[in-house]
């Protein structure tokens, strides 16, 4: 009040013309109107985070009448650990598994989406889907939110028709290949190179770079990498339990408990030992 | 004579100024987003939490699952509702308890009791079980995070059903996950490594309120939202229920309080 009067003009006469500028306002006047066109960084607020990642990393290798699929089960939140005991690995059909690491909230809606289609899928056509219908499956839910993308890192790794394993990597708007080994989620910068080796022995490190390839001395632009590993299912999951236990060492996010599922031609799926839980 | 340009009187003035801005405010708010004329604002969605809860603290013991929160809703800074209800109790065997914008939380509260209600009316021995209320409430964050608009809170269900515990835990964007032990904001921090030091599946009542109680007063310490009233409440087989609210004892003796750490000629330390 003592502003106004040093103004000069009346308390009443300035609260109406304000009144009037604001209601003139294109757009709806009044208050609310005001307040809304306020930019939201004017007005404290900002966009809410609807993205967390939390963490997760998840291993899969196809072998010769095996697949192996191994993630860590910590759930983590920036510095903090939301959980040392979350599972990554789904089943989705009888020979059909998936890993999925980034956003936990995603990854269930994700997942019950499978579900949902798989059990449509089964339903119509009277079998379960294949592995690699899984997987196309897959990419195109992803791509279908390519405007607000599931933030999921995704592997499908299952047995195929031979009994030989298929495993299938993913990004977070569907983009998938075949491969022989994969490696998804927060550490895979630090395990992918581990499991490179795979298909060499130790003696013949020169040679290893053509024996991924189908035919070995034949240049690699020439034919199709291999899609399962030369290694033996013991090999393989001594392997990924290495690289996974080095990996720990140095990526705050990767540790806790290593969750290992084994499927193997013509026997049940099993789960193969925990690597002790760490800090 | 307008009331503003009376002589003395201040009060009218104000009043008189806060009707036409609440009349002008109501004009506005009352229209639906299809009401409204061409070019008018568009339709808001939450950006930040205003009255806010702080950290729930859920303990899985012996007889079944305890929660404990304390009874503050704050306004930024300002301490201003002291006496809330942070734990609300959905059925005979599960409770949630949420830290957060307290409106969205009555929100989820109104949501729930729709689900109990439905198993009311139909009257057939059926409960909803805590696991379902948990994974419905879930896909409910989940969606309003689709939409850019979440409920800003995060709750903690506890339930005890047919002898077997369940505490999880979702978030404003539908983050899920189920444990022993958890504690939303403010308690992941101070309060969950008292717990992984001390927690046992085999805790008594009296041990699992002692711990639950400890976990509280260090926050009142050292959270700047919390209050040191507070309420538990427990689900087991003989039902759920809340606690009347009461007050954590306090002491302020302690040489780190005593002895100023700050300031120019200390360490800098706290």
């Amino acid at each position: 009040c003592d502003l106004a009067s040093g103004m000069g003009v009346s308390p009443g006469w300035r609260a109406l013309a304000w009144l009037a500028v604001v209601g003139s306002c294109e757009g709806g006047g009044g208050l609310l109107g005001l307040w809304q066109r306020t930019p939201l960084a004017l007005r404290g607020g900002e966009a809410p985070p609807m993205y967390e990642n939390h963490g997760g990393t998840v291993v899969g290798v196809a072998g010769q009448g095996f697949a192996v699929l191994a993630a860590d089960t910590r759930l983590s939140k920036g510095f903090s650990i939301l959980s040392r005991n979350v599972t990554r690995i789904h089943q989705l059909t009888e020979s059909v598994y998936l890993g999925i690491s980034g956003c936990q909230a995603d990854a269930d809606a994700l997942k019950n989406l499978l579900d949902l289609s798989i059990a449509e899928y089964t339903l119509t056509q009277g079998s379960p889907p294949s592995v690699s219908a899984v997987a196309r499956l897959l990419s195109t839910m992803l791509y279908q939110r390519r405007q607000m993308p599931y933030y999921t890192f995704c592997l499908v790794a299952g047995l195929d028709a031979d009994g030989d394993g298929s495993v299938f990597s993913f990004d977070a708007i569907g983009s998938f290949e075949k491969v022989s080994v994969a490696c998804v989620g927060g550490s895979q910068i630090l395990v992918l190179p581990l499991l490179d080796d795979f298909n060499t022995t130790s003696d013949e490190a020169s040679e290893a770079f053509f024996q991924r390839w189908e035919r070995p001395g034949v240049s690699p632009t020439r034919q199709r990498p291999k899609r399962t590993v030369n290694a033996s299912l013991e090999m393989a999951l001594s392997r990924v339990r290495n690289a996974m236990e080095a990996a720990s060492e140095r990526d705050i996010r990767l540790g806790d408990s290593l969750e290992t599922l084994v499927l193997q031609r013509s026997q049940p799926p099993a789960s193969r030992g925990e690597r002790g839980k760490d800090s | 004579m307008m009331p503003w340009e009376e002589e003395g009187s201040r009060e009218k003035t104000v009043a008189w100024r806060v009707l036409v801005l609440v009349a002008l405010t109501a004009a506005e708010a009352s229209m639906m987003p299809w009401e409204a004329p061409a070019g008018a604002a568009p339709v808001q969605h939450t950006t930040r939490p205003i009255v806010t809860g702080t950290s729930v603290i859920g303990i899985k013991y012996k007889d079944g699952v305890m929660l404990a929160a304390d009874t503050l809703a704050s306004y930024g800074t300002l301490a201003m509702f002291k006496d809330v209800e942070r734990i609300h109790k959905v059925s005979d065997s599960c409770l949630i308890g949420a830290g957060g914008e307290y409106s969205d939380f009555q929100k989820i509260q109104q949501v729930l009791d729709r689900l109990t209600s439905e198993d009311r009316n139909m009257d057939d021995g059926h409960q909803t079980s805590p696991s379902e209320i948990f994974h419905y409430l879930r896909a409910v964050m989940y969606q309003r995070r689709n939409k850019m608009n979440p409920l800003w809170n995060h709750v903690l269900v506890a339930g005890f059903k047919e002898g077997k515990s369940f505490l999880g835990s979702v978030d404003l964007i539908g983050t899920a996950f189920e444990d022993d032990f958890l504690a939303t904001g403010f308690g992941s921090y101070l309060a969950i490594p008292i717990l992984r030091k001390k927690w046992r599946p085999d805790l008594d009542e009296g041990e699992a309120r002692a711990l639950l109680e400890e976990c509280l007063r260090v926050l009142f310490y050292r959270d700047c939202r919390a209050l040191n009233k507070i309420r538990l409440a427990k689900a087991t087989a003989e039902g759920s229920v809340i606690s009347d609210p009461y007050t954590l004892e306090t002491s302020w003796s302690a040489a780190s309080f005593q002895t100023v750490k700050g300031g120019l000629d200390a360490d800098g330390g706290w």
